[in-house]
C-alpha cells in the first residue's frame, strides 16, 4: 500500500516514514525474529558436524535427499526472515538468500557424491529465489514465521534421525 | 534495454543448446541416477532462465506469457529427459514446468513489486530489469559450468 503526498495528521503506528513517502505495510513483524536466523544456522552447523563422521556410512540416495532438504530448508528460513526484517532491500535479500542456498546445498552434498552437490545446489538456488517472495506475500504477522521455523526445525530433526538410523 | 534483453535471451538459448548437444553425444554412458540428476539440473535452470527472460521481454501480456512459458518449460524438460529412461522423463517434465512457473513469477514481481506487498517506488524499473537479466545470465552460466564439470568426476 502506498500513500504518497497526501497531507495526513501524524502517521499511524504501522507506517514507515522514508524519503517523504509514507509506506504502509499491513503487518510489521517484531524484530526479535532475527534470533531465528541464528537458530537456523546453528542447527545447520550441528547437522553438518553430525553427518561429517558418518558420511561414508550413508547411502547415496539418502545423501541426495539430505542435501536437498538441508539446503532448501535453510534457504527457505533465511529468505522468509530476511525479507520481513528488511522489506525495502528486495534485491540484496534475493542475492544473499540465493547465495546461501547454493552454498549450503553444495556443502551438504559434498559430503556424499558429486551428483548430490548438483542436486543440493539447484534445490538451494530455487528455494532461495522463491522464499523472499513467499515471505513478502504471505506474512501475516509472526505466526506464519513461527510455523515455517517449526517446519524447518522438524525437517532437520527428521534428517538427523534418519542419518542416525542408517 | 530491449536490445540487452534480446542479447541475453540469445546467449541463454545458445548455452542451453550447447549443453543439450554435449549431453546428447554421451547419452549412452549415463547411468540412471546420473541421468536423473542431469535432467533435474538442466531442465530447472534452463526453463527458469528462459521464462524470466521471456517475461521481461513481453511485460504487457501476463497471462499469455506465463502459460506459454509453462508449456515451454514442459517441452524443454521432456527434451532433456528423453535421453535416459522414463524416470528422467518424468523428472524433466515436472521440474521443467515448475521452473517455468517460477521464472514467470519472478519476472512479474520484478516488474511490479506491489504484487508481493513490497513498496513499489523505491527502485527504478530499469534497475530491476537489468538486475534480473544479469541474474538469469549468471545462473545459466553457473549451471552450465557445473554440468560440464561433471564429466571429469
Amino acid at each position: 500500500m502506498l500513500l504518497v503526498g497526501i497531507p495526513v495528521p501524524p502517521p499511524p503506528q504501522r507506517t514507515i516514514d522514508i524519503l517523504n513517502l509514507r509506506i504502509r505495510r499491513e503487518f510489521i513483524v517484531p524484530q526479535w525474529i532475527g534470533w531465528f536466523l541464528l537458530i537456523n544456522l546453528t542447527t545447520a552447523c550441528i547437522a553438518y558436524l553430525f553427518l561429517y563422521p558418518r558420511r561414508n556410512l550413508i547411502g547415496f540416495h539418502l545423501g541426495m535427499n539430505i542435501a536437498m532438504a538441508a539446503g532448501g530448508g535453510l534457504a527457505l528460513g533465511t529468505g522468509v526472515i530476511l525479507i520481513n526484517l528488511f522489506p525495502l532491500h528486495f534485491i540484496e535479500v534475493i542475492i544473499s538468500t540465493a547465495l546461501l542456498g547454493m552454498v549450503a546445498g553444495g556443502l551438504f552434498g559434498a559430503l556424499f557424491d558429486y551428483q548430490s552437490v548438483l542436486t543440493g545446489y539447484i534445490n538451494g538456488l530455487m528455494m532461495g529465489i522463491m522464499s523472499p517472495m513467499v515471505g513478502a506475500a504471505a506474512s501475516e504477522g509472526p505466526m506464519f514465521i513461527l510455523f515455517i521455523e517449526f517446519f524447518i526445525l522438524s525437517c532437520y530433526v527428521l534428517l538427523l534421525t534418519s542419518a542416525y538410523r542408517s | 534495454m530491449v536490445f540487452l534483453l534480446i542479447f541475453i535471451t540469445f546467449i541463454n538459448i545458445t548455452v542451453t543448446g550447447w549443453g543439450y548437444f554435449s549431453l546428447y553425444r554421451q547419452r549412452y554412458l549415463f547411468s540412471e541416477r546420473f541421468g536423473f540428476t542431469v535432467t533435474y539440473l538442466a531442465s530447472t535452470s534452463c526453463s527458469f532462465v528462459l521464462a524470466l527472460n521471456l517475461f521481461l521481454l513481453f511485460p504487457q501480456h501476463f497471462e499469455v506469457v506465463s502459460t506459454f512459458t509453462l508449456f515451454l518449460g514442459i517441452a524443454f524438460g521432456a527434451l532433456f529427459g528423453s535421453m535416459v529412461n522414463m524416470q528422467s522423463l518424468i523428472a524433466g517434465i515436472f521440474n521443467g514446468g515448475v521452473g517455468g512457473i517460477m521464472g514467470s513469477m519472478l519476472g512479474a514481481v520484478a516488474l511490479d513489486p506491489s504484487l508481493c506487498g513490497l513498496p513499489a517506488d523505491i527502485w527504478a524499473e530499469q534497475d530491476m530489469i537489468l538486475f534480473m537479466s544479469l541474474l538469469s545470465l549468471s545462473i545459466q552460466l553457473l549451471s552450465a559450468v557445473m554440468l560440464t564439470l561433471s564429466n571429469r568426476l
